[in-house]
């Protein structure tokens, strides 16, 4: 703890003791800075980000850095925090390369943008997914009928056209063989 | 085949018995699953072949492509990124083929009804034939499922037109009664029956 | 040599599909060649994608534990067990001694079963295809029998509850156990014999793969892969959790990093996990296996990180929770998603004849990865 009051370069909003864990809260602008910082010193030298992840507070969203130190076994849990309107983070990348696929799925299930990352796509979605799943305004149950209807196409499931047609002479006689 | 379809048998007769016997028999001892494990299921499918439950001496043994298959088991849940792959496997198995949908997230979707993601019953990508419930069925359930289908095999004939999905499935109760469990235990003495 | 330099190729693709006989899941990897180099490699997940981390914010914190079971489904018990800390650590309960000791047992009878399912499968994938996986699972047999008296189900035990555990065992229960440590043992014998250091295998393994500390470092390895590779580092001794501190029990590692070396870690780890069972079969205390707790548990508010070894990895749980009976976010972070993001750099300039047996050591589960 005691090491934490004389780091220079970023500046901490909040800090407490939470179950074990450091809890830090820091802008969002200088979360690069302050995971640098907290990897390279040698008071600190958190050589492992072992999960980020998202939540999503209705008013903000919060990006969770855990952090821990193999050789001193410090543990330090880094906050900050983004809005929908305003929701762009430096990544992690050039640090560790673990944030790769974290902060992928981050994006994809709440759409905050991580600049500087080699390739945020989409990794657990299917590519063209409407909306950003974990956000709390994303419906919590499933009310669809995913079922080709007789006016609709393959095309609007993205479905090859050919295959379609041998569900859809089933389905419409409910399961009968033509 | 050709000749048989169209020349020969338009109503029962006796070649078409003979021929609906040799070519019933011969499918349903040996019926070649596709190896497709999604999920937690698959594991109880491995659990049969292995030396406990041993499914190979009903001629059921587990090929890796589907162009060498007839049965396709669904083992777990099929989700909106998968259904396009598992139509394509399904168009690629030859027919006659058989899916035999396991466990309740294949059949309507399971434990994960409030999932965005999960299709609610495989029957809405690919029709059904035989229905096996449980979370995940335990491995008496699997066999009596494979010996009901191979019942049903027995009885298909030629006159009614090539073998294709069931109008009506198949569902394996999930405990099977006291009736059901010996005469489980009695095909499996009787190797000679399958 | 310099002919052949100008010789113009084009790279081919190879895609090593959702459908695959080799048992690890629907994992789509698609492989660029150059004769039989690959050049690069492209994973795609997500063919099993069930949303669990948004079914968690509707359900209660014991459907919660049911559900989490079907994420690792080879490791039932780990799940359970690392959100059940979770919500413990935050409502700051304390768990029975007897509750504690099955719960080690149960994990590490689950490690072991998880294991000699490895081992099955990489004989299997390596080309002694039924033998290995059919005398593996004699074994995931008898483990499932003694699962199954306890929990009542052979895969999916839905046993650990917050505070406790739900059943405690019967009669004879402990003395299965211990037999099933016996057969473990001599059968191991058995297989190291058979595998081990046979010359296919070994032609096949050593040397093939280097997993370096500073490379597993950087992209977050845990567990087997970690050890494999020098740094002695497990949680049930460095970040201690239950009642891991009173066994005794080593930590295999080994140096050079490659595919056999993995194998090696895994098989070492089964003969600990049978020691430190033996250990807690003799000092398992009577007692209470669970403490009084409402049914619906509503934790305070606040939010708490977990972790367990899982027989991937580092297996954790981030819980936060806003009072109410369900929780506001449950994150399971799974080993496999995080080790299974390094296979482009791992498999690069490697021969495509070798693409099996490096992905087999990371033992992906894809329940885990997808979630």
């Amino acid at each position: 703890m005691e090491a934490l009051k004389g780091l220079k370069g970023f500046k901490i909003l909040e800090q407490k003791m939470n179950h074990g864990f450091i809890e830090l809260l820091v802008d969002k602008n200088e979360v690069f800075k302050t995971l640098e910082t907290l990897k390279k010193t040698q008071s600190l030298r958190c050589n492992n980000l072992h999960c980020i992840s998202g939540v999503d507070y209705v008013d903000y969203m919060e990006v969770v850095y855990h952090l821990y130190s193999y050789k001193l076994g410090h543990k330090i849990a880094l906050k900050v925090r983004v809005t929908k309107e305003d929701n762009e983070l430096d990544s992690a990348y050039p640090l560790w390369k673990t944030a790769d696929w974290q902060e992928r799925e981050i994006f994809e299930m709440y759409g905050i943008k991580f600049n500087g990352h080699p390739n945020l796509t989409n990794l657990l979605l299917t590519d063209d997914f409407p909306g950003y799943p974990l956000r709390k305004d994303f419906p919590l149950t499933n009310n669809e009928e995913w079922l080709l209807q007789d006016n609709q196409t393959a095309k609007d499931y993205g479905l090859p056209d050919d295959l379609s047609l041998l569900l859809k002479k089933n389905v419409k006689n409910n399961g009968e063989k033509k | 085949m050709g000749l048989l379809d169209e020349k020969i048998i338009k109503r029962p007769n006796i070649i078409s018995a003979a021929a609906d016997k040799v070519f019933n028999w011969s499918r349903l001892s040996s019926l070649w699953l596709m190896i497709y494990g999604i999920a937690c299921c698959s594991i109880e499918s491995f659990a049969i072949g292995g030396p406990r439950y041993d499914v190979e001496r009903f001629g059921i043994a587990g090929r890796a492509s589907a162009r060498q298959a007839d049965v396709l088991l669904i083992l777990g849940p099929v989700t909106k990124k998968m259904a396009p792959v598992l139509r394509t496997l399904y168009a690629q198995m030859p027919e006659p083929k058989y899916v035999v949908a396991c466990g309740s997230c294949a059949i309507t979707g399971g434990a994960f009804q409030d999932s965005f993601f999960v299709i609610q019953g495989v029957q809405k990508v690919i029709p059904v034939d035989v229905y096996v419930p449980g979370c995940h069925p335990r491995a008496e359930s699997f066999l009596y499922g494979f010996l009901k289908l191979q019942e049903h095999i027995r009885n298909e004939t030629l006159v009614k037109g090539r073998p294709g999905p069931l109008k009506e499935p198949i569902i394996v109760p999930e405990a099977l009664s006291v009736g059901q469990k010996q005469e489980l235990g009695e095909a499996m003495k009787d190797e000679e029956k399958v | 040599m310099a002919a052949t330099k100008k010789l113009q190729t084009k790279t081919v693709s190879v895609n090593f599909g959702p459908q695959h006989p080799s048992m690890h899941g629907v994992l789509f990897v698609r492989a660029e060649l150059d004769g039989e180099l690959i050049v690069q490699v492209e994973p795609h997940i997500g063919y099993l994608h069930r949303s669990m981390e948004k079914i968690f914010e509707n359900r209660y914190y014991n459907q919660c534990i049911a559900i989490s079971d079907r994420a690792d489904y080879l490791g039932g018990y780990f799940n359970e067990t690392v959100i059940a800390l979770a919500a413990e650590r935050l409502m700051e309960v304390k768990v029975p001694e007897r509750a504690e000791f099955l719960r080690v047992i149960l994990m590490e009878l689950t490690r072991i079963a998880n294991h000699i399912f490895f081992w099955g499968n990489f004989g299997q994938d390596l080309g002694s295809f039924w033998t290995t996986a059919l005398w593996a699972w004699r074994e995931r047999e008898m483990y499932y029998d003694i699962v199954e008296e306890i929990s009542g189900y052979r895969q999916h035990p839905n046993w650990i509850r917050i505070g406790g555990v739900y059943k405690d065992a019967t009669d004879g229960w402990l003395q299965k156990v211990l037999d099933f440590c016996d057969e473990m043992e001599k059968r191991l014998k058995i297989y190291e014999n058979l595998v081990t250091y046979n010359e296919i295998f070994l032609a096949r393994t050593k040397n093939v793969g280097n997993i370096t500390k500073k490379w597993a470092i950087d992209w977050g390895i845990t567990g087997p892969l970690l050890r494999c590779a020098g740094f002695k580092w497990d949680l049930r001794k460095d970040d201690t959790y239950s009642v891991y501190d009173q066994f005794e029990f080593d930590i295999p590692t080994t140096h050079n990093g490659d595919c056999w070396d993995a194998y090696r870690v895994r098989m070492d780890e089964i003969t600990e996990s049978i020691k430190i069972v033996r250990q807690a079969v003799s000092k398992i205390p009577d007692g209470p296996i669970r403490t009084k707790l409402p049914m619906l548990v509503s934790p305070p508010r606040g939010d708490t990180y977990a972790r367990i070894e899982g027989p991937r990895g580092e297996l954790g749980c981030y819980l936060v929770s806003d009072g109410s009976k369900k929780p506001y976010r449950l994150k399971l972070r799974a080993p496999a998603f995080v080790n299974l993001a390094s296979i482009t750099e791992f498999l690069k300039d490697q021969l495509i004849g070798d693409f099996i047996a490096l992905l087999a050591i990371y033992d992906p589960v894809m329940g885990e990865v997808d979630r």
